[in-house]
Order: structure tokens, then sequence, then C-alpha cells
């Protein structure tokens, strides 16, 4: 669309597939650099060594954690869109936040609350600042909530669907943990992307899963745990010395 | 008679079938009912119905119990009368406890899931209420997953917020040397309609990604307590009292402890361990005798 009062720089709504790749960027600078989302305990711990157990680690997250981010975030990209479409902002902080507390029931450790807690407000700050135009959006949203839940409003703020929302994350969740392996241990880069890359047939399978429950009622979602992961979550806060926050 | 205040629907699977207790197949369709109240300040049992093989027997105070503040309570072990959950099986038990009363329930023996003759899934789904004031102990034996099984276990906890509720949860791979069948246990607490705790565990081939050193590891137990207190949440706000386990406290009234173990008896010993550091009434200076056979 062109603009009617061009400003500088000349902005233009996005388009859905520039949007997904600006959501889905690691060099967003949303903060999702610092975690490695449990690994580097994992790996402190003797549990993961090898790259097969890189491998095995993210299917176990995807199919667990990842999955539940996923339809946390497709539901939350839902619900946003309701509202923009409706051209009603009121009631979205309530739904969301009905939202925020079901996702904060399934994780139980007060870590990783805090973690998804501390992304997500910086991924709203991030988009309010790099899409002023969708500012009155992620203001009705709230500043506070958990990372997919914020994802799910970002990516509708941006016009994308549930299922990109869902995506998004649950890449998100796999390629976070396998990009930090290379600064965790010594393995091959070419290797953690082999990982990643062998999961894709599974990732796809997911989202549509995560996708599905976009208008769920919000009781339903999917709650799978992943317990060494919030043990290892435990552990991290009170380690010494770390190079990753998560 | 369903509980006052239904929760949320039942799947259709759940929805016990009028006047057929074994379906086409020669599977169980069971429905067993707990009930409890207060009268003249005692903690009575007002309902209770077996359905085989879900049997239910009220019994003496047995073992050490100093969770029962003052001693009132109704006690109740679930027993069996027939092998399973067998493949095909839905069992369904409601649970109401009454204002102000106590229910402690255990087990006879473990629940060992089998697989049934036509690969079908079994499930046993627990509805339980608890009203304002009430306390609810459960405490049951291992829930193991013998090899071939294919079995959804869904608790469901609708809770006053006034209520008590400790619920521990012992989950194994298998028997000695068996490979694991397939199992998944849903465990949804709600504290005056919010929710508490929500979550899904899932072990075994079909659970993809299960044996990944994000989920279960090469562990072949893995165990929960959820204390959920209105006086506030029992211990410390996190602790790692060892590699393998975690408390975690998740809101004001509600605590949970997760554990992973090699075995069922290292699974007990760290659950046992970890519930000591929520101080009294909830950990024991000797000993636990939970289960009904010594170890």
């Amino acid at each position: 669309m062109p603009d009617a009062s061009p400003t500088f720089p000349p902005r233009s709504a996005p388009t859905r597939t520039a949007a997904l790749l600006l959501l889905a960027d690691g060099r967003l600078p949303a903060g999702g650099y610092a975690h490695s989302a449990g690994l580097e305990q994992a790996i402190v711990r003797g549990w993961v060594r090898t790259e097969e157990d890189i491998a095995e680690y993210l299917r176990g997250r995807i199919h667990t954690t990842g999955l539940v981010s996923g339809s946390f975030a497709a539901a939350a990209q839902h619900r946003t869109a309701a509202a923009i479409a409706a051209g009603d902002l009121a009631g979205l902080h309530e739904e969301l936040a009905e939202l925020d507390a079901e996702l904060i029931a399934r994780t139980p450790s007060p870590a990783l609350r805090k973690v998804g807690q501390d992304l997500g407000r910086m991924l709203l700050r991030a988009m309010s600042s790099i899409a002023p135009d969708q500012a009155p959006v992620l203001a009705a949203a709230g500043r506070v909530l958990q990372q997919p839940i914020a994802y799910g409003v970002v990516a509708a703020a941006l016009g994308l669907e549930a299922r990109d929302a869902a995506s998004v994350v649950l890449y998100e969740s796999a390629a976070a943990p396998a990009v930090a392996a290379v600064k965790l241990m010594s393995i091959d880069p070419f290797a953690t992307h082999r990982c990643l890359a062998a999961l894709a047939g599974d990732l796809d399978a997911l989202t549509d899963r995560a996708a599905a429950h976009a208008a769920s009622d919000p009781r339903d979602l999917p709650g799978d745990t992943a317990p060494l992961s919030d043990l290892a979550a435990e552990m991290h806060t009170r380690h010494g010395q770390r190079l990753f926050a998560s | 008679m369903p509980p006052a205040g239904e929760p949320a629907a039942l799947p259709a699977f759940a929805a016990p079938e009028a006047g057929r207790r074994r379906t086409r197949r020669g599977s169980f369709l069971c429905h067993a009912v707990l009930a409890t109240a207060q009268r003249d300040g005692r903690s009575v049992l007002s309902r209770l119905r077996a359905d085989t093989p879900l049997s239910p027997r009220p019994t003496i105070p047995s073992g050490e119990e100093p969770y029962l503040r003052g001693g009132d309570a109704v006690r109740v072990r679930l027993s069996a009368s027939a092998a399973g959950p067998v493949g095909g099986d839905t069992y369904l038990l409601d649970i109401h406890v009454g204002a102000g009363s106590t229910l402690l329930l255990k087990d006879v023996g473990a629940t060992l899931v089998l697989p049934g003759p036509h690969g079908e899934l079994s499930r046993w789904i627990t509805r339980v209420q608890v009203e304002e004031g009430g306390t609810f102990l459960w405490i049951p034996e291992p829930v193991i997953a013998a090899h071939g099984c294919r079995h959804e276990h869904v608790i469901r906890a609708d809770l006053a917020a006034g209520a008590r509720l400790m619920f521990r949860e012992e989950l194994v791979l298998g028997r000695h040397r068996e490979e694991p069948g397939t199992l998944s246990t849903r465990l949804d607490v709600r504290r005056a309609g919010a929710p508490a705790v929500v979550q899904r565990v899932a072990l075994g081939p079909e659970a993809a990604g299960s044996r990944s050193q994000s989920v279960l590891g090469a562990h072949r137990a893995v165990g929960n307590v959820v204390v959920v207190d209105p006086d506030g949440a029992p211990g410390p706000a996190a602790a790692t009292p060892d590699a393998l386990s975690a408390v975690m406290r998740q809101d004001e009234a509600t605590v949970q402890i997760t554990t992973l173990a090699p075995d069922a008896p290292g699974l007990r010993r760290r659950l046992d361990h970890a519930m000591d550091l929520l101080g009294a009434p909830w950990s024991s200076p000797v000993p636990r005798t939970w289960s009904a056979v010594p170890r």
C-alpha cells in the first residue's frame, strides 16, 4: 500500500513473507540470543556430550515445551487478530492475561517463568519501537506477557497468521539451543544445523498441531512438560559461572 | 452422582454408558465414586460406590500420618478386583471431598498398566472436587507402564479457594528390565477456577523425544508431589536438593516437587528427601511408611 503522506524512512505495511522473516530472524534484537534453553546446564552436568545427544535434546524440546509454546503463540495470535479485526482492543488484555495464567501453570520452574516473562517484555518493547504503527495493539496487549504469548501478539500486529506464530516459536525453541551449542561445546556448526534440518518434518507437523489450538478454550491447550529442562533451569540460576542466562 | 459444580465436560470416550459395565470386546467401563462430608465435627464417608475393578475400601489408620492435622480423616484404600487397566478399559473415578472434611486415599498395591488384546488405548480419568475447608491427601502407589501398554491417565482437581491438596505421583517405565509401554498422564489442578498446575508427562515408545536429555533421559522413574495449602505454599521458593530433584513454588498456595530416578525405590527416596524441605507437617523425622508393602 503506498502511503498517502510519506514519512522518513519510507514505510510500507510488511508483506507476509517479509514480516515472517523479520520475526523469525535470530538477529531481531529481542534478547533471545542470551539463552540456551537449558542446554548450558545439561552440558555442564554431562547429560549432553555428542551430536546425537544434541539432536535428541532438540527433538525432546520441540515435542514438549515447543508444542506448548507454539500453541499459546497461536492462541494469542488468534485473540489479537480478532480484536484488531473487530476494531475493539478493550477486552484484549483480559483475554491474554487468561492465556498467560494458563501458560504459567504449565511452567513449573520459577526460573523459566522469569525468563519467559523477561523475554516477552523485551519482545514487546522492541516491537513497539520497530513497528511504531502497531503501538496501539501492543499497548492494549499489556507490557508483561510470557514470551510465546508476546510472539502471538506481535505476529497478529504484523498481519501474520496463527500458524506463522506457532511456526516461529517452535522453530525458535529448537534453534536457540542449537546455536548456543556451538558456543558451549566443541561441535561443528554444520552439525548443529544438520540436527535442525533433520527436525523440519517434526517441526511442521507440530506447527499444525499447535495452530489447531488457536481458537481452543485456554484450559484445553497442551501442557507437555520436560522435567529435565525444568531441573536444568533451576540448577542454572544457582550456577556460579554462566555463559547464557538460561 | 456427579459432583456438584461439574468440571469441564469429559472427552467423549470417558462418558460412562448407562447400563453397560463392559464393552463388546470385554473391556471394563467402570465408574467408582467416593464422597466425604463433615458431620458433628468429624469426617465421614457419605458415599462409596465400587465398580469392578475399582474397589475402594474404608480402612483404619496405619503408618505415620503427620499431614493429618488433628488425625480426623476418612481413610480409604483403592484396591483393584481385576488386573488393569488393560488396553480398551475405561475407568472413571469421582472423588468429592465435602466442606471441612478430610479424605486420605491410598492404594493397596501399584497400578500395573497392561496392553489389551486389540492394541487399544486404556484410560483412567479421575475427577476430584474439594470444597471449602476440605482436605484431600492422595498418595497412590506407583503407576507402572508395562511393555506394550497404551494408556492415558487424566486427573482433574477442582479446589475451592480454601481447600487443601496433597498429591503424589510416581510413574515407572516398565517392570524390572522391561521396556516400557506408552503412557501419558495429565494433571490439571485448579483453585477457585484459576489454573495452579497443568502438566502432561508422556513416556514410552510413542512419546516422541521422551528419552532425550531435555525430557526424561534414560531415567526409568519420574515423580511429582503437588501441595496446595491456602495458608501459604510450604517450603522454599525454589530449591534443588540434588541434581535430579527440584522444589518449585508455583504460586502463593502451590508448590511442586519434580524428581527423576533410575528406578522406583530411588524415586521414592528422592521424593521423600525433597518433601522434607517443605517442613511440618509435610516433612518426616522418621522414614516414611507410604507403602502398603514395606520396602
